[in-house]
């Protein structure tokens, strides 16, 4: 338990750290992404191995925060997006290993799950 | 559709990932993010008229070049770039400021390409058992 805890978190900062990249300081979506994903694939450690598996969550929680501002309008929603993100991102976690845009369909997965959820469709 | 340009990118940024990205203390998601920081930085420093939205081009094909050498070979790649520039461009606008929807065109792109790939080698694998057991049988 502690340890999804761990990679929820990491997720959730994943999405903070990038949507407040583009927001407050006017990046680009994709600078902002790639710089938050650069940073976060230097979070490693022998010691904690499950410290390995938090790049590729803050990676895919990046994505998530790569929504656009008109989606995204207050920072409870921004915490909902991540927190939904990181739920499927350890319901996902084994699955699809090696195939190239897993962590993004996580991401999309989250935000059209909230987008979803904030519409009442679900 | 766009052209040549944009295909090409999105193949530049899945070939540069993918070599990458089998480098010793490289790893996929370093690879993918360095790459396309690189590609925007080139393309502030060089005044060419790069095609819209190069840069999330660039990086969409990043994601695909993520993929693991067994899971999808290098030879699959310019096919799982088109299927991605053929999703960019038809629904891409449709989920227009959603996160994470490169990544699901990166997804939907080499899922089929995958499955193309494990079913090769599936089938290689079976004419390799065949050939095995039809020498044995001769040897006896």
């Amino acid at each position: 338990m502690k340890n999804k805890c761990i990679v929820i978190i990491a997720f959730v900062a994943g999405c903070m750290l990038c949507f407040w990249g583009h927001e407050w300081f006017s990046l680009s979506a994709v600078v902002s992404s790639c710089l938050v994903g650069l940073l976060g694939s230097f979070v490693t450690s022998k010691k904690y191995p499950i410290v390995n598996s938090c790049p590729a969550a803050i990676y895919s929680g990046s994505f998530a925060g790569m929504c656009s501002a008109t989606m995204i309008k207050s920072f409870g929603e921004l915490f909902s997006v991540a927190l939904i993100g990181g739920i499927t991102y350890i319901s996902l976690d084994c699955y699809f290993k090696g195939i190239g845009g897993k962590l993004g369909t996580v991401a999309f997965t989250s935000v059209a799950i909230f987008y979803l959820l904030n519409k009442g469709f679900l | 559709m766009e052209g040549l340009l944009p295909f090409l990118i999105i193949l530049f940024g899945a070939r540069v990932t993918f070599a990458l990205s089998s480098l010793r203390h490289w790893g996929p998601i370093r690879s993918s993010s360095f790459v396309s920081l690189v590609f925007v930085l080139v393309m502030k420093l060089i005044p060419y008229h790069w095609p819209m939205n190069s840069d999330i081009l660039f990086f969409g094909g990043s994601f695909i070049g993520m993929s693991g050498v067994d899971r999808l070979s290098r030879f699959f790649l310019p096919f799982s770039c088109l299927l991605f520039y053929l999703f960019f461009y038809n629904v891409g606008p449709y989920i227009k400021g959603m996160g994470g929807g490169l990544g699901l065109g990166a997804f939907l792109s080499v899922g089929p390409l995958a499955l193309v790939n494990y079913l090769l080698h599936l089938y290689r694998d079976r004419d390799r058992d065949r050939d095995k057991r039809l020498d044995s049988t001769e040897s006896i």
